[in-house]
């Protein structure tokens, strides 16, 4: 296993390299660069020679293999570079700055969307057809459906302005230090409510569905008609034996939701005001911020290759049969 | 200055507001907070350096100016107490106030000046406003509170340029030997002017408080807040949710969305003429193009009321011209196409384009009049107006395709190649009429902004005759000229200039809408002491 592990991990190397040499050339080979994004065209006042200085200013005057080199060689030592905007920034800070952020939401409403879609799954699976399972997969369809942005203005509405119970976004949120810890916390409850309500909305079909057509292939298993056979009532079997067994495809799911976990909406960040990952990536792009881009996606990749290992690793620990394999194999 | 007319084509309609002003027997107070939402965050605090209108917003709090524009943008004072217009334009000599003080409490004086002028010159320096520097010859220090700007020759936008960009001062004894670009004062700037700087969280909000030593007396507002929300329908649910206090109304939000009560018990809606307009541009080295009459055929064309009323609610006017109504120098022009779809068809069949072979396109020598609109993506009305201008021109048998194509993308592959055939673009214009740099033939390389090719040597003389001499009615002539010829070429078909469409809460008292808007007295505005302590429910 250890092996194995040192395997895998010694194997993302190169894979990494390849994600990041070609991100940074397709990156680079899309029309525009920084430069016009620092005012250097439409603006009356502009100048050749200013954009002479940024090209210079931010090294794209050099070939672009030695301006990969270069990012590669800071890269090694954790430097994400400055931004290639006018503030001229560490990359880091800008990427520190709104990921905890994105994360949480991302992770309450991955919470949310486990405790609701497993038990929508299990029950649609073990009432197929029935009344029931047709309501529940209308409901999860409807909100895998519903255009994110609308669902919140809507929403804002109905609980910011009519009612007045929920902020309208997240512009009002109060510092820390501006008021009290207990306040503070109060308020960023209140603040995520909706925007962790449409997050997980969405998200619902997915796994649900998912949770549904596993659930059911273990259901036509011929362990599950023997532990009906000794008796068990359906529920007891469905939850003792059918259950860990659906959960399995699970796992490959969580793995591949790890990287969206830093990957925020892009749209539910901008609706809500919200200054997380998603608007900082979706502005780095539309402003050619080269540095930033590469930094949010160098981050991006090294959690997707993690999320595959860990989704391998929890495979192996949940299944004797893989666990087994694998051991024979290595 | 001579105002031919009030530009503001609308006023404020919420009848409530001038009731609940007169009850205010107080008189201005200082104490409160105004909050004002911004879609984008600034990106840099430090004059010479910004260019985007977030940055500009709180620059123009922080910091001062050598001079300022009044309410009917008449060129006043100031860092500068007054200036002189010497040897015939050659020179101007700038008197420094003597109590103008860098919020850290040194003074400022003509050293500052001189060393803004050196930083903006610097190669190094990546500023977008360096011409402006270099159009003065020499600074010359007379005194600590008194120095000449000398120009090679005259040179008339050179006092606009000196309440804008080359007017920008920056604290010598805080910046010099340092490098801009790394400096902490570009999140965290020590200024001049009627707020100082408290914080700024990225991409979150901006807080200023009220400069208590201001040279112009205290400005009566505490606290200036600018909060970044980049979602235009959030923004105004936070205004109608008391989040924030100002915003800019969209067109569809100025006629659509503040009907309800309260919209009207709590806010008042602005209206005035905007500085910009949107326009089609023809790409003048393209031989289809070439023949004034074809210009002007799609002029006539183009019912640029109804494009108004379609994609702008109809806040707005239509443009005959580069120029806002309301300027000194705007004329009337009698040229300028109107809509006519008959008088167009005969242009066209004068230019040889009927149609031959009934394809239902018009044609000439067996070309058809095809050609392609490109313009940029993330702007809803432009592409409506394609949309609009499409559907006009193929009544006429011309059949226009449109493109739309991200912004930076746009201008590297289109404009900069100048690889189209028409573009729809806007233009936000300045308060000097100068419009070398857009028509100038001397103006049409690659990167430069007379992109369509036009060259006209009448035109030329004009631009820079205008430059040439600071008396008003001479310019006024010589621009009205150059509005005539635009007007009869068509070099663009200007559409239409938007309206700026600000919402305020009603508790603020003291603005007054001029020509410039309402945001060039803020220092004014002021709280009656009973809504002070408004802020917030949230």
């Amino acid at each position: 296993m250890t092996r194995y592990l040192i395997a895998r991990l010694l194997g993302m190397i190169p894979m990494l390299i390849g994600i990041s040499l070609l991100s940074f050339m397709i990156m680079q080979l899309a029309p525009g660069s920084p430069v016009e994004q620092a005012g250097a065209f439409m603006n009356a006042e502009a100048s050749e020679q200013m954009g002479q200085t940024f090209r210079e200013l931010y090294g794209l005057d050099r070939p672009l293999l030695e301006q990969y080199g270069d990012w590669l060689s800071r890269l090694v030592r954790l430097d994400f570079g400055l931004s290639m905007s006018l503030d001229r920034r560490p990359v880091l800070d800008k990427i520190v700055e709104a990921l905890p952020l994105t994360v949480a939401l991302n992770a309450l409403s991955l919470l949310l969307v486990l405790a609701l879609s497993i038990p929508i799954g299990v029950f649609s699976a073990a009432r197929q057809q029935s009344i029931a399972d047709r309501i529940l997969t209308v409901i999860v369809f409807v909100g895998f459906s519903t255009p994110s942005f609308w669902l919140a203005l809507l929403l804002m509405m109905l609980f910011g302005i009519q009612l007045g119970w929920l902020p309208v976004s997240w512009a009002g949120m109060p510092r820390l230090g501006e008021v009290s810890t207990w306040v503070w916390f109060q308020e960023a409850v209140r603040h995520s409510v909706l925007p962790v309500f449409c997050y997980s909305f969405g998200g619902l079909a997915v796994f649900s569905r998912y949770m549904r057509a596993s659930m059911r292939d273990v259901l036509g298993t011929e362990f599950m008609t023997a532990a009906r056979a000794r008796g068990w009532s359906e529920w007891q079997a469905i939850w003792r034996h059918a259950f860990p067994n659906a959960l399995l495809p699970l796992i490959t799911l969580l793995g591949l939701s790890l990287p969206g976990l830093i990957g925020g909406s892009v749209i539910l960040e901008q609706v809500f005001a919200i200054p997380g990952m998603g608007r900082l990536f979706w502005e780095a792009v539309m402003s050619r911020d080269y540095t930033l881009v590469m930094g949010v996606l160098t981050i991006g990749a090294v959690l997707t290759l993690i999320g595959n290992l860990l989704a391998d690793i929890g495979y192996a620990v949940a299944d004797p049969r893989i666990r087994h394999q694998q051991e024979s194999t290595s | 200055m001579a105002i031919l007319a009030i530009g503001a084509s609308g006023c404020d309609r919420t009848p409530t507001a001038s009731k609940q002003e007169k009850g205010d027997a107080s008189g201005p107070v200082t104490g409160g907070t105004w909050i004002v939402g911004s879609i984008g965050d600034a990106s840099t605090l430090l004059p010479l350096l910004a260019t985007d209108s977030a940055s500009q917003d709180i620059i123009g709090l922080v910091f001062c100016s050598l001079l300022r524009y009044g309410p009917d943008y008449e060129v006043l004072g100031d860092a500068a107490e007054r200036y002189e217009i010497l040897d015939g334009g050659l020179r101007i000599r700038i008197h420094l106030r003597k109590n103008v003080r860098w919020h850290d409490g040194e003074p400022v004086t003509v050293d500052d000046l001189v060393f803004t002028r050196q930083v903006a010159l610097d190669p190094k320096t990546p500023t977008p406003y360096r011409s402006s520097f270099e159009a003065i010859s020499e600074l010359r220090k007379v005194d600590a509170y008194t120095a000449d700007y000398v120009y090679e020759t005259t040179y008339a936008p050179a006092l606009n340029d000196l309440v804008g960009a080359a007017g920008s001062i920056l604290p010598r004894h805080l910046l010099e030997g340092k490098d801009l670009l790394t400096s902490p004062l570009q999140r965290n700037p020590v200024g001049c002017g009627p707020y100082r700087f408290r914080r700024w969280e990225a991409k979150r909000e901006i807080e200023l408080v009220a400069n208590n030593d201001w040279h112009r007396g205290r400005p009566n507002i505490d606290r200036y807040v600018y909060r970044i929300i980049p979602d235009q329908a959030t923004m105004f649910l936070e205004l109608m949710n008391f989040g924030i206090d100002q915003m800019g109304l969209r067109p569809q939000q100025y006629a659509r969305q503040t009907a309800a009560p309260r919209f009207r018990d709590n806010f008042r809606k602005f209206r005035y003429t905007g500085f910009n307009y949107t326009y089609l541009g023809y790409n003048l080295t393209r031989p289809l193009f070439q023949d004034i009459r074809v210009r002007r055929a799609i002029g006539h064309a183009i019912d640029r009321e109804a494009i108004l009323k379609g994609v702008n609610f109809g806040l707005g006017q239509v443009a005959t011209g580069p120029y806002r109504p309301g300027m000194w120098y705007y004329k009337q022009v009698t040229a300028d196409p109107a809509y006519d779809p008959g008088t167009a068809k005969d242009l066209l069949a004068a230019a040889g384009y009927t149609d031959h072979d009934g394809d239902g396109v018009i044609d000439r020598n067996g070309v058809p009049f095809k050609f392609e609109i490109v313009t940029n993506q993330g702007n809803l009305q432009r592409k409506q107006v394609a949309e609009i201008i499409q559907d006009s021109l193929r009544k006429l048998g011309i059949e226009v395709s449109i493109r739309i194509v991200e912004w930076s993308a746009f201008l590297e592959e289109f404009i900069y190649k100048k690889r189209f055939d028409a573009v729809i673009l806007g233009w936000n214009t300045g308060i000097d009429p100068d419009q070398y740099d857009i028509w100038h033939s001397s103006r049409t390389g690659p990167r430069e902004f007379n992109f369509v090719g036009y060259r006209n040597p009448e035109v030329d003389e004009l631009l820079i005759a205008g430059r040439r001499t600071f008396d008003k009615e001479q310019r006024k002539a010589i621009y009205g000229r150059f509005q005539d010829i635009l007007a009869w070429e068509q070099p663009y078909t200007f559409l239409y200039i938007s309206d700026s469409l600000p919402a305020v809460h009603n508790r603020v008292r003291g603005i007054r809408l001029a020509e410039a808007g309402i945001m060039y007295n803020f220092e004014d505005w002021w709280i009656p002491r009973a809504q002070q302590g408004f802020h917030h429910k949230q």
